[in-house]
């Protein structure tokens, strides 16, 4: 009989989750449990650093969040993330990246509930 | 006996993913987590280890640093989200660099190297064919003569240049398998051998005509299998 597989959100990239997780629930609900609790915490972080101008901090607390979306697969805002860590390193100011960065930020706005309800799913 | 590994990344979700991958492989025992370089350092100069998961840039100390204060070398395997240190990686004589985040199957490619097969990687085969079931009967397959191998919902499809063979299992199993040498999974659907890939253009390879995806997250392991001048 064939095992039934669990279904991400059609949201988020499934064949990505699907690889990494491998059917192994456990593990991505406690990987999604730790990036519910953290991102707001880590954007608000990003958000200060940004209205400060500090190009440096800034850079380095979007470095340090970039890998986290694709453990939930968004591995696209990962590469929206590297976009402005690369541009941060060849410019050093924040505001070459203003544009860049705040499309970033409504982006996991949007996507933070969706992370979330995903995480209810996954607990069942 | 266990290997003794600590990992040293300032990401807490990159820690779990890891410690997981660990003890998964049953094999290792992760005897130390750390947030930053100064703490794992302080760590590693009361106690000898045999694997270093080590985050390259991290606030205080980097990775790099930390190598640089080692009194004794452990097998260092580097998990970063950048691809910028290779050259570093290559001059400290790290013994795998991993992207984060990867597959288990990538994790376990870093094992082999990093230590003896039959210690670190249950299971592993050194054999250069297997046997299925196809049509009834045990028919032997030499890796060599397999082009690449296809998921079909409760089966998978040997492809060889001469005919297809389909057998009852999955991709995953069939994984497990495989030599790692010649092998490797592009996509969730397609496991490939290595050495019959004609091209490789953004997210597809080409193996004797036909057009097979490579999804995102193989694509860093396959571009670092292929030998890139």
């Amino acid at each position: 009989m064939s095992e039934v597989k669990y279904a991400f959100d059609s949201r988020l990239d499934t064949d990505y989750l699907e690889s990494l997780y491998e059917g192994d629930k456990e593990h991505a609900s406690m990987i999604f449990e730790q990036f519910s609790l953290a991102i707001r915490g880590q954007l608000q972080e990003i958000e200060y650093h940004f209205a400060e101008g500090n190009s440096e901090q800034f850079r380095l607390k979007v470095h340090k969040v970039k890998p986290t979306f694709s453990f939930v697969g968004l591995p696209n805002l990962t590469s929206q993330a590297e976009l402005i860590e690369n541009q941060c390193i060849e410019y050093a100011s924040v505001g070459h990246v203003a544009q860049l960065y705040i499309d970033f930020r409504n982006n996991v706005l949007e996507l933070i509930p969706v992370i979330e309800n995903e995480l209810e799913k996954l607990k069942v | 006996m266990k290997l003794q590994a600590i990992i040293v990344d300032d990401e807490p979700i990159a820690r779990s993913f890891l410690e997981r991958f660990c003890e998964k492989n049953g094999n290792l025992d992760v005897v130390g987590s750390f947030p930053c370089a100064d703490t794992a350092l302080q760590y590693l100069r009361g106690n000898e280890i045999d694997i270093l998961f080590l985050d390259v840039e991290m606030p205080g100390s980097s990775g790099f640093q930390l190598m640089d204060q080692l009194q004794y070398m452990p097998k260092i395997i580097l998990t970063t989200s950048k691809t910028d240190y290779a050259f570093e990686a290559f001059q400290y004589n790290v013994a795998d660099y991993l992207k984060k985040p990867f597959t288990y199957a990538r994790f376990q490619e870093s094992m082999i190297k990093v230590a003896d097969k039959e210690v670190v990687v249950k299971n592993e085969k050194k054999q250069d064919d297997i046997f299925i079931k196809s049509d009834g009967k045990f028919t032997r397959l030499h890796f060599q003569d397999i082009l690449y191998i296809e998921s079909m919902g409760d089966y998978v499809k040997y492809i060889t240049a001469t005919r297809h063979y389909l057998t009852h299992s999955t991709l995953k199993a069939v994984e497990e398998k495989m030599n790692r040498q010649h092998f490797i999974k592009v996509h969730r659907s397609y496991i490939v051998n290595l050495h019959k890939i004609k091209d490789i253009q953004d997210y597809s390879l080409v193996i004797e005509g036909k057009v097979i995806p490579i999804s995102k997250i193989h694509k860093p392991d396959v571009m670092q299998r292929i030998n890139v001048v």
